[in-house]
């Protein structure tokens, strides 16, 4: 459960938002949407604890989140297999073999099972997304954070990265028993749709709950109607 | 209408991956083309090509009634003067003003030197801001921001200053790298209404390297679509639509989707 009451964050006496409140129940999902510099990533920080809330709370029930950077943040000088077997070995002590058939296993799932030992710079665009994907979840966390999944990537690799996130939900689940829950951030609407059970739109310092991503095609209310249909006359400027 | 880009049989390798294979096309004067296909599919190579930073190993590119292989460094930073690129990140100055960088291309020893050229003599101080507030009016943007810097400005207003600075000097030919990737919808409609705008009022040809289905259906007048190192489908909006390609079809479907939102008939 992620549960955020009456949040804000400020820098240099500027709030990003001062008055959020988001719920996401376990094994649920949500997509937040929103303008560039409306403070998405902001938003994920402070779920993640690297950013402390200026005010309100911030509580997620456990302390294994794993979060996917919009870079990537792969170590670029080790191989594609080595960047989950570094978190395995400092984060939870599981070496060798066993730690080797992890990764491949969460390698396998993302559809990097044949290039085990490439350099993360010999991958796509799509590849190196899907390798952050597989390190954010090879510690098996229980919540994970996406910040931009599908950013710069073209339409069709997009989408399938989408699927993969959703798809990487149930088979997570099966592994573990334990059911995860996820938060995707984008400005993509059509991600946004693929990827949240709940929508959201954080623009000029609100957290406007759309509902489902049906409700979100058809909402009436100003904002979501704009955004989702790129429309120039409106709230959002 | 004149045709001021042309790939005639185009063919170009990097090591054993070839990433164009006999591509020809032609472009014509004050069009609007956009370049789709997925990554990694030779849509960036293309536009190399076209300001002659890449040359084809084999075939031939005609720009403005040039052939590229023919010209020689001078001839070379001619031409590409007449092509205004724009950048997917605008790329501005952020130590300069607003007013600085637009007004940077036209200080430049190259510009000054090409209006001697054409017997002219450089620009004016009261000439250059002249300018300057002409082109940010194209891009509507107002005076006020003339002496901010680039970081005192939205991400969407710098796109516009960024917009303003390549057109500056009068290019041409405007082109596009993916002017619209990353970006809000919101934002996305209005650059892509911004490239439609320009293009149709100052005659100018567009070339856009993109992912945005959306934005092609919208203000294209010609559609290529590379993939696999060939040109996939090629023609107008109408033409695109009834494609069967699969590929085509799948990079239809949300944008047709999209269409229907945003245009509800």
């Amino acid at each position: 459960m992620i549960r955020i009451q009456s949040a804000g964050k400020q820098f240099d006496s500027n709030w990003v938002f001062e008055n959020v409140d988001l719920q996401v129940r376990t094994g649920g999902s949500a997509a937040i949407v929103g303008p560039s510099g409306s403070g998405k990533t902001v938003l994920l920080k402070m779920i993640a604890g690297l950013l402390t809330p200026d005010r309100g709370e911030v509580r997620v029930d456990t302390h294994d989140i794993g979060m996917l950077f919009q870079r990537n943040a792969l170590f670029d000088s080790i191989t594609v297999i080595e960047n989950l077997l570094f978190p395995l070995r400092e984060r939870k002590q599981i070496i060798g073999t066993p730690a080797r058939e992890l990764a491949r296993q969460y390698l396998e799932w993302v559809g990097l099972g044949h290039v085990l030992d490439h350099m993360p710079e010999q991958l796509s665009g799509g590849m190196q997304k899907r390798l952050g994907i597989a390190r954010a979840l090879v510690l098996a966390p229980t919540v994970v954070l996406y910040d931009d999944p599908t950013a710069g990537l073209d339409p069709v690799t997009s989408r399938k990265i989408a699927d993969l996130i959703r798809d990487l939900q149930s088979k997570a689940e099966s592994a573990s028993g334990k059911k995860t829950t996820y938060i995707a951030v984008t400005n993509d609407i059509h991600r946004a749709y693929q990827l949240g059970d709940q929508l959201y739109l954080l623009a000029q310092g609100q957290l406007i709950q759309g509902g489902t991503p049906i409700q979100v095609r058809e909402s009436r209310h100003p904002s979501i109607r704009q955004f989702v249909r790129g429309l120039q006359e409106g709230p959002l400027q | 209408m004149r045709e001021v880009i042309a790939f005639r049989s185009c063919s170009k390798s990097f090591g054993k991956r070839s990433i164009l294979s006999d591509v020809s096309f032609s472009i014509a004067q004050g069009e609007i083309v956009f370049v789709l296909g997925r990554s990694g599919m030779g849509k960036s190579v293309t536009l190399k090509h076209i300001i002659g930073v890449m040359k084809p190993d084999s075939g031939s590119v005609e720009v403005l009634g040039k052939n590229l292989a023919a010209l020689d460094g001078r001839g070379l930073s001619d031409l590409r003067r007449k092509c205004g690129m724009v950048f997917q990140q605008p790329a501005l100055l952020d130590s300069l003003t607003v007013f600085e960088n637009v007004s940077f291309g036209l200080r430049s020893p190259e510009f000054v030197q090409s209006r001697r050229d054409a017997g002219l003599k450089p620009l004016s101080e009261s000439e250059i801001r002249a300018r300057v507030l002409e082109v940010l009016g194209l891009v509507r943007l107002g005076t006020e921001i003339l002496d901010k810097r680039p970081p005192q400005i939205s991400y969407g207003m710098q796109k516009r200053v960024s917009l303003a600075r390549t057109l500056a000097p009068g290019p041409e030919i405007l082109l596009f790298d993916e002017p619209t990737t990353g970006l809000d919808p919101i934002t996305t409609q209005s650059v892509n209404q911004l490239v439609r705008e320009l293009s149709r009022k100052l005659r100018v040809t567009a070339v856009v390297v993109s992912h945005d289905m959306h934005c092609a259906l919208q203000i294209a007048d010609q559609i290529l679509v590379l993939d696999d190192a060939k040109i996939l489908a090629k023609g107008s909006v109408d033409e695109i639509k009834q494609s069967q390609e699969p590929l085509l079809i799948e990079f239809l479907s949300e944008a047709l989707e999209n269409l229907r939102e945003v245009e509800p008939a």
